[in-house]
């Protein structure tokens, strides 16, 4: 690794450290906080799978229940401590999500094709787990009674979680960097930029995208099924397209796809501008909804590419 | 009784299609997959029912609604997706799915929080008509038969009228549609908003199977997807195949085997038909 990129990763990680003591420790802070990071990790992954290789997943959602169910109901009814189901319910999303991508990179399902594709599966998850109600709890959702942090212990919850998840990000980070300073992330560049001419040119096009969608995943899967006891409580309703894949997929174009800073800025500004927005009431999402729609038409390439611009830019004046 | 359950899937199904081709229509004219196009069907509903609120007759009011959203659908052309189309090829559609995803959640929520009450339902004053011994629902007939003229409206405007000509020239290629002097812009405007009084239709038509609510958009515009992209996203008539197929399959499963496994059942169809024929039911080979 180089110097500068090392310094890179050692102040993300003492801005990510110093945030609760920026913004005060309030429990409602901290609880913002938490989700930043929580929904920083899924954007990391759906950059890996959609930034890298352009696979348009809509079952995103599904892919972080899967984790979270399969922890929280194996641990339940198997007595397993909750730390090896995190790993089990991450292996299975992976296994899921590669087999997906599989199927449609086999079968060379375009860009939209994906997408309901993927969408349809989601779907049925979502049913399934409505249905199952003896074992999921149904539409009422499921709570949580043990918590992996013992309680008996004098310290404070959400921040505790707070650290864990930033360690997790923080492995997340490097493996990313390592991953994409690698040959993969050469063939990954090729893949994104002209699939037809990755496959003339040698790449196996198939074996990069699954690759892809098993790490993407696996970050879901691992990061459902913690985000679950972080919460003590799933619902179908926490998993489905609104309140998962869109939030995620805006976080991702909003910073810029296929870096390693998007994920992090695009979570952090869509959080404040949420939380500057929230004393406006009702209309929140409304006014929301219309500065998506300007953010989009004119940072189109995310905020990440358009602040490297911005140097050259300044020049020219 | 088999034919009962097939003559409400037609008619769903048919309903599907007045969804669906709308989806096609706009792809085919300017690659924008409108992710906000349940919402149409949502906004008209509702329009209706605060015109009837308000004291109109029905139907002056549905009438009146679907002329309103059809202003809205150009209005949201001409204003919204400009920029999106000097985009081209992959950035242009990311764009589109983009700007319309943000539109659907203003409007979602601009109309979930405004009208949390509203509900649109139409029950028509007919009592069912018996056949030799087959009941026939009047809903269901209205369904079909007001879906089956307007599609049947829509393939003549399009075969036949210069127009209708001119649009599938876009479609076709958009750079010779230029060069024999069609200009796409007003093309992409009136598909837009035929695009969104079709929807505005399926819309009311859902009010008279069903309770229309303004939480219900996200879910039209999924079923409107899957229609399109089950047709084989560009093609009009293969379209219209898939909502008849996919309804028939959504009301003979719910029979049989319950409402929750059905839509399983449905979902399960829409990735099959997707594997098996990426290119759409009646799609070329491309």
């Amino acid at each position: 690794m180089k110097k500068a990129s090392i310094i890179q990763k050692l102040v993300i990680l003492g801005v990510y450290s110093l945030l609760p003591i920026l913004f005060g420790g309030g429990d409602y802070q901290l609880r913002v906080l938490n989700l930043l990071v929580i929904f920083t990790l899924f954007t990391f992954s759906s950059n890996m799978i959609f930034g890298h290789t352009r696979q348009l997943f809509l079952c995103q959602g599904a892919l972080v229940g899967i984790g979270a169910y399969l922890s929280v109901i194996l641990s339940a009814n198997l007595g397993i401590t909750p730390w090896i189901v995190f790993l089990i319910g991450a292996l299975v999303s992976g296994g899921i999500g590669s087999s997906l991508s599989m199927i449609s990179s086999i079968r060379k399902l375009s860009i939209i094709l994906v997408a309901v594709f993927t969408l349809s599966f989601q779907i049925i998850f979502g049913e399934l787990i409505v249905g199952l109600r003896n074992i999921t709890g149904g539409d009422e959702g499921f709570v949580i009674r043990q918590d992996i942090i013992p309680g008996t212990i004098n310290i404070n919850r959400e921040l505790t979680y707070y650290y864990v998840f930033v360690i997790i990000l923080f492995a997340a980070i490097l493996i990313y960097s390592r991953i994409i300073n690698s040959h993969i992330g050469v063939a990954f560049k090729c893949i994104t930029e002209d699939e037809t001419a990755a496959a003339f040119v040698g790449i196996n096009v198939v074996k990069y995208k699954v690759f892809s969608a098993f790490i993407g995943s696996f970050l879901f899967g691992l990061i459902g099924g913690i985000y679950a006891y972080y919460n003590l409580y799933i619902a179908p309703s926490m998993f489905n397209l609104q309140s998962t894949d869109t939030l995620i997929l805006v976080m991702l174009v909003l910073g810029g796809m296929g870096t390693l800073l998007g994920p992090l800025l695009g979570a952090g500004v869509f959080a404040l501008i949420f939380e500057f927005l929230r004393p406006l009431g009702q209309i929140t999402t409304l006014v929301f909804g219309i500065l998506l729609i300007i953010l989009f038409v004119y940072f189109r390439e995310g905020l990440v590419p358009w602040l490297k611009k911005l140097p050259a830019l300044y020049k020219r004046l | 009784m088999i034919v009962e359950i097939l003559l409400d899937g037609i008619a769903f199904g048919l309903m599907l299609s007045l969804l669906g081709v709308g989806v096609t229509l706009i792809f085919g004219l300017g690659e924008i997959l409108n992710l906000a196009h349940g919402e149409f069907a949502v906004i008209c509903a509702i329009l209706a029912w605060v015109l009837m609120g308000a004291g109109a007759g029905t139907v002056l009011s549905i009438v009146l609604s679907l002329v309103i959203v059809g202003l809205i659908g150009v209005v949201i052309e001409r204003f919204l997706l400009f920029p999106v189309y000097r985009a081209k090829g992959e950035t242009r559609i990311l764009m589109g799915i983009f700007v319309t995803l943000g539109l659907s959640l203003a409007v979602h929520s601009y109309l979930v929080n405004t009208l949390p009450t509203a509900q649109f339902s139409v029950r028509l004053p007919v009592t069912n008509i018996v056949v030799g011994g087959v009941i026939l629902r009047p809903s269901s007939l209205a369904t079909a038969a007001i879906s089956v003229s307007v599609l049947m409206l829509l393939a003549f405007f399009l075969k036949k009228t210069y127009v209708g000509k001119a649009i599938r020239t876009v479609a076709q290629n958009e750079t010779v549609a230029q060069l024999c002097g069609v200009n796409p812009a007003n093309f992409r405007t009136l598909i837009f908003a035929i695009g969104a009084v079709m929807a505005g239709l399926a819309g009311i038509l859902y009010g008279l199977i069903a309770t229309v609510t303004p939480s219900v958009g996200f879910d039209l515009t999924i079923y409107a997807l899957i229609v399109a992209i089950v047709g084989g996203v560009r093609n009009v008539y293969g379209t219209i195949l898939s909502g008849i197929i996919l309804g028939i399959v959504h009301s003979v499963s719910s029979f049989f085997f319950g409402t929750y496994i059905s839509l399983v059942i449905f979902l399960v169809a829409v990735i099959l038909i997707i594997l098996l024929r990426p290119e759409g039911i009646l799609g070329e080979k491309g």
